[in-house]
């Protein structure tokens, strides 16, 4: 693992500093409810550019005719790196996950170690470096961070320690500081908080560790909890029957990826994680809301409505991508592309999610299919792995897809989706017993190629959503571990690839139109934006994580060893001047 | 190529049967009461998070016969294996070998003593 080299002196120095003396970010723009619904086509102010979920951008200076000239405007290291951890509890190296903000001109990056940079985004130019102090005794699961949010004149961001901050937009100063949960105990959030008209909304990761799975509202200017919602209900109330004795108490159903927002019903869309231990025999029940979606009021946190894509879950398919949301014909639906290796088309025009339908868009062999009414899938006996009874299934324990975002062009009705297959799990339960802040999974965990990986793992998909009929595949023999971003311009940008590749496809036939190689491979989401009328690419280097996890177990069954430089600089670019 | 790694197999709790003190092995060699403590410092810090207090988490090392094979445990710490991480570039031969000798003599296992020369020689 690489070693952290920014020393305790070098943070004092650093943390919070502005290191710039004339600022463009003190005439910082504030960062409003209606900005983050309806943002202007030069920024890039939330995750996925619209709280809907889109990965789009309208920017089409940068379009099909053109990319192949494009070029690099700056590159630059994220470090110095803290002293973080000298480890990690699986083996990975700490990844880059966090896609570039843009707020007129100001850019903002997150490090796995926990750092919040601001930038020019122009020039690269370093406005202030926020520096968090982590507890001594961490030792973390997932060494990553993927991303902050954007309110008004703060940033937020979650920590691996299980808490929330907000800094001074402006300065890189600490304003607060919240504790959501002890991380003692398995709590920790690597996901970027979502703020809804001033309600920070965050979840926790920690599924594997046997917590209790939460979203949690604060105050955004105060940090002051307003409402706490578990996800694994208490017996009492409504779901708290589909879980067995205590089973609740330990039952996991994390919410590791921020969720989106639909403006229409006034409700948060938020994934939730799969169930601990890992085999359904051990907690027999629905098990709600794990592997759901759930629709939740930010402002008081009252659970709205909920789908389950797949009950009483073996294989690890956390379902936390919420569901991009989008309307389309008139008709305001959900869309999402489940771990499970199905997709599910839902209408949400009255806050809830109606399935409308659903089909594989990789093999899915558990499945024997949906009931055509409610989505619920009936289960192949023979591929659900039980205490002391093994089951190969496909997809593997890492899904269809797993965080990585896809992309939606509402003028099109196309949706882009990075996906892998080819792989498969198996898996055999034994009987654990719970102990606080120690992994409980109550099985193995392990993938196997199918023949037809010698072909390719990783894929980029194209989707018409109106259809739900494939439009076009791009196949990879790597696996895929990089998320979609599209645009106006006819383009779909991605990386995600063991090659360290940064491609633009055609958005209508998927060539490949322009690629280079970066200095590591890429798992950051990549964002677009313009300053002075000028269209630039971002995205960030920082290969690590699942994705070197996955690359081990492909490794193994290759028989091979592939070298994934690591990376870890921000890449801004543009065309010819 | 199919293989069936189950790298996170948890099995049945047991609980502590060896006290901590003075105890005598197999082997007769006497293991002290001190190293016993220092492995079990050692390994509630480094390995407990995966494998839990008393070694029936993660993959488990309560009454696991491989503990007998000083070579392969001590390989397996130094290297990672599988969902392991690699320590060998975290641990000293004397910690490894505290550490060694706290689970290879408790949580269930009798297995003697480990030095930390013994250790080098796996290096």
């Amino acid at each position: 693992m690489k070693k952290y080299l920014l020393s305790t002196a070098m943070i004092a120095v650093l943390g919070a500093l502005p290191v710039s003396a004339e600022n463009h970010i003190m005439d910082y723009k504030p960062v409003t409810q209606e900005r983050l619904l309806d943002p202007e086509s030069s920024d890039w102010l939330s995750l996925r550019r619209t709280l809907d979920g889109h990965g789009h951008s309208p920017l089409d200076e940068i379009n099909k005719q053109n990319v192949a000239q494009l070029e690099t405007v700056w590159n630059q290291s994220t470090g110095p790196y803290q002293q973080y951890a000298e480890f990690a509890a699986l083996p990975a190296r700490p990844a880059h996950q966090a896609p570039a903000l843009v707020n007129d001109g100001v850019m903002f990056m997150v490090t796995p170690d926990l750092q919040i940079i601001a930038l020019d985004a122009v020039t690269g130019e370093e406005y202030w470096r926020y520096v968090y102090e982590f507890p001594a005794d961490i030792i973390p699961v997932h060494p990553t961070n993927k991303g902050v949010a954007l309110w008004e004149d703060k940033i937020y961001m979650n920590t691996q320690d299980a808490h929330t901050i907000a800094v001074d937009a402006k300065t890189g100063e600490l304003v607060w500081k919240t504790k959501l949960e002890d991380y003692r105990n398995g709590y920790y959030n690597t996901a970027a908080p979502l703020v809804v008209d001033g309600v920070v909304v965050v979840g926790t990761s920690g599924g594997e560790f046997g917590i209790r799975g939460f979203l949690q509202g604060l105050d955004a200017e105060s940090g002051i909890t307003k409402w706490k919602t578990y996800t694994i209900p208490h017996p009492d109330a409504p779901g708290g029957d589909t879980w067995p004795g205590d089973t609740w108490k330990t039952g996991g159903g994390s919410t590791w990826i921020t969720g989106n927002y639909d403006k229409e019903n006034d409700l948060v869309v938020w994934g939730v994680g799969n169930a601990a231990p890992w085999i359904g025999d051990m907690r027999p029940g629905d098990n709600l809301y794990t592997t759901s979606s759930v629709a939740v009021s930010p402002q008081t946190g009252e659970i709205k409505s909920h789908f389950q894509y797949h009950h009483n879950g073996n294989w690890d398919w956390d379902e936390v991508f919420p569901p991009t949301l989008m309307n389309l014909d008139g008709q305001d639906l959900a869309v999402r592309f489940a771990r499970n290796g199905y997709i599910y088309k839902m209408d949400r025009s009255e806050g809830d999610f109606k399935f409308i339908e659903g089909k594989p868009y990789v093999h899915n062999d558990a499945f024997l299919g949906l009931d055509p009414e409610t989505g619920r899938p009936e289960y192949d006996p023979d591929k659900v792995p039980g205490t002391g009874k093994y089951a190969a299934y496909c997809p593997s324990a890492w899904g269809g897809r797993d965080w990585l975002a896809d992309s939606y062009n509402a003028k099109t009705g196309i949706l882009y989706i990075p996906v892998n297959e080819n792989m498969c799990g198996e898996a055999e339960g034994a009987v654990v017993d719970y102990e606080p802040g120690v992994l409980y999974l109550g099985s193995g965990l392990s993938m196997k190629l199918t023949p037809e990986a010698e072909d390719h793992i990783g894929a980029i998909q194209a989707w018409d959503i109106r259809t739900l009929e494939k439009k076009w595949q791009v196949n990879f023999k790597s696996h895929m571990w990089g998320a979609t971003m599209s645009t106006d311009g006819g383009l779909v940008f991605a990386g995600g690839t063991s090659d360290g590749m940064f491609r633009a496809f055609d958005a209508d036939s998927g060539e490949i139109l322009w690629e280079k190689q970066l200095d590591g491979g890429i798992n950051t989401p990549p964002t677009t934006f313009t300053v002075d009328g000028k269209q630039y690419v971002a995205v960030t280097t920082g290969w690590g994580v699942d994705a070197d996890r996955v690359q081990f177990f492909i490794d193994l069954n290759r028989g091979t060893k592939t070298e994934i430089p690591q990376g870890g600089s921000i890449w801004v670019f543009a065309l010819p001047s | 190529m199919i293989y069936t790694l189950h790298l996170f197999k948890i099995l049945l709790i047991i609980a502590l049967f060896v006290p901590l003190g003075t105890i005598s092995i197999a082997e007769d060699t006497a293991i002290s009461q001190d190293s016993l403590k220092s492995g079990k410092e050692l390994y509630l810090k480094r390995c407990r998070l995966c494998h839990g207090s008393k070694g029936t988490s993660g993959k488990r090392l309560s009454k696991n016969q491989n503990l007998a094979d000083t070579q392969y445990v001590a390989n397996t710490i130094i290297n990672g294996r599988g969902y392991m991480t690699a320590f060998g570039e975290h641990l000293t031969d004397e910690e490894i070998s505290l550490i060694m000798t706290f689970v290879r003599n408790s949580i269930g296992n009798s297995f003697g003593a480990v030095s930390a020369e013994e250790v080098a020689r796996y290096r």
